[in-house]
C-alpha cells in the first residue's frame, strides 16, 4: 500500500500544528493573570517543628502567621545554603511567609541576577555580590533604601563599622544614590592564616606569629629553608592584601580617595605597598613563586595537603576548613603586620560579607523586608554563626565563647577595620591582580603596575 | 546557445507557484530561528557597540565610536589578539597535522579501528570544565602527576609550574586544547580518507610510486575539500578559545594567556561595560571572517591548482 500525501494535506497540518502551539500560549496570556495558590499554612507549633540544628532561631519571627505570601531569596554562597534553607523552613513554619531559597551556584549567580533584572523577574531577595559589582542594580532601582528602617532602629542589629561600610554617601563616585541597599548578618576581615606544624619544623615559635613586616619576610625565609611553601594569596586577594598593607601609610580618607579616582595610584604608599610582592619574588619565599592561584586551590593546599606555611585569606575560608579538613584544627591565623615606617596603624580591609538586597519592585516588598530584617535578630545571626560558621554583625549574636580561636582572630579584627565607603573598580582590581602577577614574573614595573591602575581608574 | 522558453500553462504556472510555496513554508521555521537567535542578536550586538550598557539598567545612550576607539587604543586587548593568533598557529599546524597523522594510522591499519576511532574522539565528548580540571591536577606544581612522574623517573630538572610560568603557560594550555579538540580533526580526515578510490593507489603502486609520493600526489589532492574545512573550522574554534583559558588560567600569569573572548566576557559581565564588549565583539569578528574567507579563497586556488 502506498501512503500518499499531497503537499496540500501536509502544509494544512503544519500550519494547523503551528497555530495550536503558537496561539495557545498568546490566548493564555491574553487572559486573566492566574494568582498564584497560597501556600498552604503549616500546621503545628513552630517549636515542635523547630530543625536541630537551628534551636535558637526564630524567637523573634513575626507574630502573625498565615500570611499569603512568597518569597524567594536568590542566593550565592554554597557555604551559607544550609544555614538559609534551614532558617527559611522555620521562617515559613512560624509566619506563614513561604520563603524559597534558589541557590544557582556562586559561578552561575552573577549571570543569572542579570537575567533575571532583564527578563523582568527578579526576586524578593537577592545577595549583594561586590560593593562595585552591585551598583547597575541599585542604579536601577532593584534595591530597596533600607536606610530609613536602619534609622527607626533596625541598626542595633549591626556594628557601627559594618552599617558605616553598608552606607553609599552623598556624591560617592559611582553615582549610586544615598542610603544603604543591603543588610548584611556576615562580618569579613582578612588575615594570614598560619600552620603551627610548619613553623615548628622551620624551626620557628609558632606561639609567636610575625608582628612586623621584617619578622614576617623572616619566618617566610625559613619556611623557605624547611623546603615549605612560603606566601600564598589567591589571586582575587592580592588588591585586598595591598589595601589593608596601604594603611600602614595611609589613612581611610586617603585610601578612600585613591578609589574615588581623587589620588593617583602612582604615590609613595602604593609602591611600598607592591614592593613587598617584589621582595618577596627576591627572597623567593611565594608559594610556587606565581599568584596566579584561585582561591580553593589555596584552601586545598593549606588545609588539606598541609604544605603552605602563610596563607592570606578572608574568614569564608574557615567554614572551607570546616567542611573539608574537620580533623585538621591546628592552624591559627595573625593580622597582616605593621611597618617599621609605619605613619598609621595598620587596619584590615573588610566589610559586611553574606546579606540580602530587598527588591522593591517585588510582590511582597513588606514581607520580604520583614523577613530580612528577622535574618539579622541576634537568634538567626546565631544559627548562622553556628551552622555556616561566621562572624556575625550583630553585636548581640558574637559569643566569644562559641566561636573558634581561628574565627576570634578574625572576630578581633573588626575593631580595627578600615572605614573606607568607596570601593575599588573591577578594573582597576584587575590592573592590580595582573600587575602583581607579572611583577612576580620580572615582565613589569611598580611604577607600570600604578600607572595602569590609573589608567583603570580613569575607565 | 539561446533557450527556448516553454510557454506553461495556467495551471502549470499555479503547480510551480505551490512547489515554491512548500519550499519556502519548509524553508520558514529554519528562517525565523536563524532571524530570531542569529541575525537579531547580531545586529543588536553591532548596535549595542555604539552605545554604553551597564547590563541591568534601561538606559543605553549612543556615543558614536567611542567604544572603538577604547578598544583600538586598548593594549590588553591586542595582547589578547596576539595570544590567540599563537593559539590559532598551534591549533592549526600541530591540532591538523596530528589529527591527519592519527587519521592516516587509523585508516592504514583497520586493525582495531573501532578502538582508536573511539579513543580519539572520547576527550571531545567531555565537558571543557572537567577537561580543565583534570588537566589543572595533572599539570598541579606540586601534586601534580605530570611533575611527579617527572621526578620519579629522575627528571626533576624538567619540573615546571607549568600553568604559572610565562614560558610554560601558553604552550601547555594549547596542549590541552589541542588534546580536546583533535578528535573533531581525526574524524573528518578519517572520512576523507575512506572516500579516496584504491584504484588510484593501485595504479600508482604500480607505476612505482612510493609512500611519500602517494600521499603527496594521491592523499593531499584528494583531501583537500575536507582540509579547507577542517582547517577553517579549527582555525576558527582555536582563535575563539575560551572554556580551556578560563578554567586552567584565567588569562595569567599576568596577560600571558589573555584571549579575546575570556576579554569581552570580562568587559562585559565582570566590568558591566557592554558596549565596549561589543565593540570588541565586532571587531574580533570581522578579524575571524576575513581569515575565514581568505583561508577559503586560498583552499579553492590550492584545489584547483593540485587538479590542474
Amino acid at each position: 500500500m502506498t501512503l500518499r500525501i499531497s503537499r496540500r494535506e501536509v502544509l494544512r497540518d503544519a500550519f494547523g500544528v503551528a497555530a495550536t502551539v503558537g496561539i495557545g500560549p498568546i490566548l493564555a496570556a491574553c487572559g486573566q493573570p492566574t494568582a498564584p495558590a497560597p501556600p498552604e499554612v503549616p500546621k503545628g507549633k513552630p517549636e515542635e517543628s523547630k530543625p536541630a540544628a537551628a534551636p535558637a532561631a526564630a524567637t523573634s519571627a513575626p507574630s502573625k502567621p498565615a500570611s499569603a505570601a512568597e518569597i524567594v531569596y536568590l542566593n550565592q554562597s554554597r557555604g551559607q545554603f544550609k544555614a538559609m534553607s534551614t532558617l527559611a523552613e522555620t521562617y515559613t513554619q512560624q509566619s506563614g511567609v513561604k520563603v524559597t531559597i534558589d541557590s544557582p551556584g556562586p559561578v552561575d549567580y552573577p549571570k543569572k541576577l542579570q537575567a533575571a533584572s532583564q527578563a523582568g523577574n527578579m526576586p524578593d531577595a537577592y545577595y549583594a555580590i561586590g560593593a562595585a559589582d552591585m551598583t547597575p542594580y541599585y542604579k536601577a532601582g532593584f534595591a530597596l533604601n533600607l536606610k530609613p528602617e536602619m534609622d527607626k532602629g533596625w541598626k542595633k542589629n549591626f556594628q557601627p563599622v559594618i552599617l558605616d561600610l553598608l552606607e553609599w554617601r552623598e556624591n560617592n563616585a559611582f553615582g549610586v544614590p544615598p542610603g544603604i541597599y543591603h543588610a548584611a548578618w556576615e562580618a569579613i576581615s582578612f588575615g594570614i592564616l598560619y600552620n603551627p606544624a610548619l613553623f615548628e619544623k622551620a624551626k620557628l615559635d609558632p606561639r609567636k606569629p610575625p608582628a612586623t613586616t621584617q619578622e614576617f619576610m623572616d619566618a617566610l625565609k625559613a619556611l623557605k629553608g624547611a623546603g615549605v611553601g612560603g606566601f600564598a594569596v589567591a589571586d582575587t586577594n592580592i588588591p585586598q592584601f595591598l589595601q589593608t598593607y596601604a594603611s600602614n601609610w595611609l589613612t581611610d580618607e586617603e585610601l578612600d580617595a585613591t578609589f574615588a579616582g581623587k589620588a593617583p595610584w602612582k604615590s609613595e604608599a602604593w609602591t611600598k605597598s607592591i614592593q613587598l610582592f617584589a621582595d618577596m619574588r627576591e627572597a623567593g619565599v611565594v608559594f610556587n613563586n606565581t599568584l596566579n592561584t584561585n582561591n580553593p586551590d589555596l584552601e586545598r593546599s593549606f588545609f588539606n595537603v598541609n604544605e603552605l606555611g602563610t596563607f592570606y585569606t578572608g574568614v569564608y575560608s574557615i567554614p572551607v576548613q570546616v567542611t573539608t579538613a574537620p580533623e585538621f584544627t591546628a592552624y591559627t591565623a595573625f593580622p597582616v603586620p605593621k611597618t617599621s615606617d609605619a605613619k598609621q596603624t595598620i587596619r584590615s580591609q573588610g566589610g559586611p560579607g553574606k546579606n540580602a538586597v530587598v527588591n522593591p519592585k517585588g510582590k511582597f516588598v513588606d514581607e520580604t523586608l520583614k523577613y530580612v530584617k528577622w535574618l539579622t535578630e541576634k537568634e538567626q545571626q546565631q544559627v548562622f554563626m553556628e551552622m555556616v560558621p561566621l562572624v556575625p554583625t550583630n553585636p548581640e549574636a558574637l559569643d566569644p565563647s562559641k566561636i573558634s580561636p581561628q574565627l576570634a582572630v578574625f572576630a578581633a579584627e573588626l575593631d580595627r577595620l578600615q572605614k573606607v565607603p568607596t570601593p575599588r573598580t573591577g578594573p582597576v582590581n584587575e590592573a592590580l591582580i595582573k600587575g602583581v602577577q607579572s611583577l612576580l614574573l620580572k615582565e613589569t614595573t611598580i611604577e607600570q603596575v600604578l600607572e595602569d591602575a590609573d589608567k583603570a581608574q580613569k575607565g | 546557445m539561446a533557450v527556448a522558453r516553454v510557454a506553461l500553462s495556467p495551471g502549470a504556472r499555479a503547480r510551480r507557484r505551490g512547489r515554491a510555496l512548500t519550499g519556502y513554508a519548509f524553508l520558514a521555521p529554519a528562517l525565523a530561528l536563524i532571524g530570531v537567535f542569529t541575525l537579531l542578536p547580531f545586529l543588536q550586538g553591532v548596535l549595542l557597540s555604539f552605545q554604553t550598557w551597564d547590563g541591568v539598567g534601561r538606559d543605553t545612550p549612543f556615543v558614536g565610536v567611542r567604544n572603538y576607539e577604547r578598544v583600538l587604543g586598548d593594549s590588553i586587548f591586542w595582547v589578547s589578539m596576539r595570544n590567540a593568533a599563537l593559539f590559532g598557529l598551534v591549533g592549526f599546524l600541530a591540532g591538523n597535522a596530528l589529527s591527519l597523522a592519527m587519521a592516516l594510522g587509523v585508516n592504514a591499519a583497520p586493525r582495531g579501528a573501532t578502538f582508536y576511532r573511539i579513543a580519539y574522539y572520547l576527550p571531545g565528548v567531555f565537558s571543557v570544565v572537567v577537561v580543565g580540571m583534570m588537566f589543572a591536577w595533572i599539570l598541579q606544581p606540586t601534586v601534580g602527576i605530570l611533575n611527579r612522574t617527572l621526578v620519579a623517573l629522575g627528571l626533576e630538572s624538567l619540573k615546571h609550574n607549568w600553568l604559572s610560568e610565562p614560558a610554560t603557560a601558553l604552550p601547555a594550555v594549547s596542549g590541552v586544547y589541542v588534546w580536546y579538540h583533535w578528535g573533531f580533526g581525526f574524524l573528518l580526515f578519517l572520512a576523507g580518507l575512506q572516500g579516496v578510490p584504491r584504484e588510484l593507489y593501485e595504479a600508482a603502486s604500480i607505476d612505482g610510486a612510493g609512500a611519500w609520493q602517494r600521499f603527496r600526489y594521491i592523499t593531499w589532492p584528494q583531501l583537500t575539500p575536507v582540509t579547507t574545512i577542517v582547517t577553517v573550522l579549527t582555525l576558527l574554534a582555536a582563535l575563539q578559545i575560551f572554556g580551556t583559558v578560563q578554567v586552567l588560567t584565567n588569562g595569567g600569569p599576568g596577560y600571558v594567556t589573555e584571549v579575546p573572548t575570556l576579554r569581552i566576557y570580562k568587559e562585559g559581565f565582570q566590568f558591566n561595560r557592554f558596549g565596549v564588549a561589543a565593540a570588541m565583539s565586532v571587531v574580533f569578528g570581522t578579524i575571524l571572517m576575513t581569515l575565514s574567507l581568505i583561508q577559503i579563497w586560498l583552499g579553492r586556488r590550492i584545489g584547483s591548482s593540485e587538479v590542474d
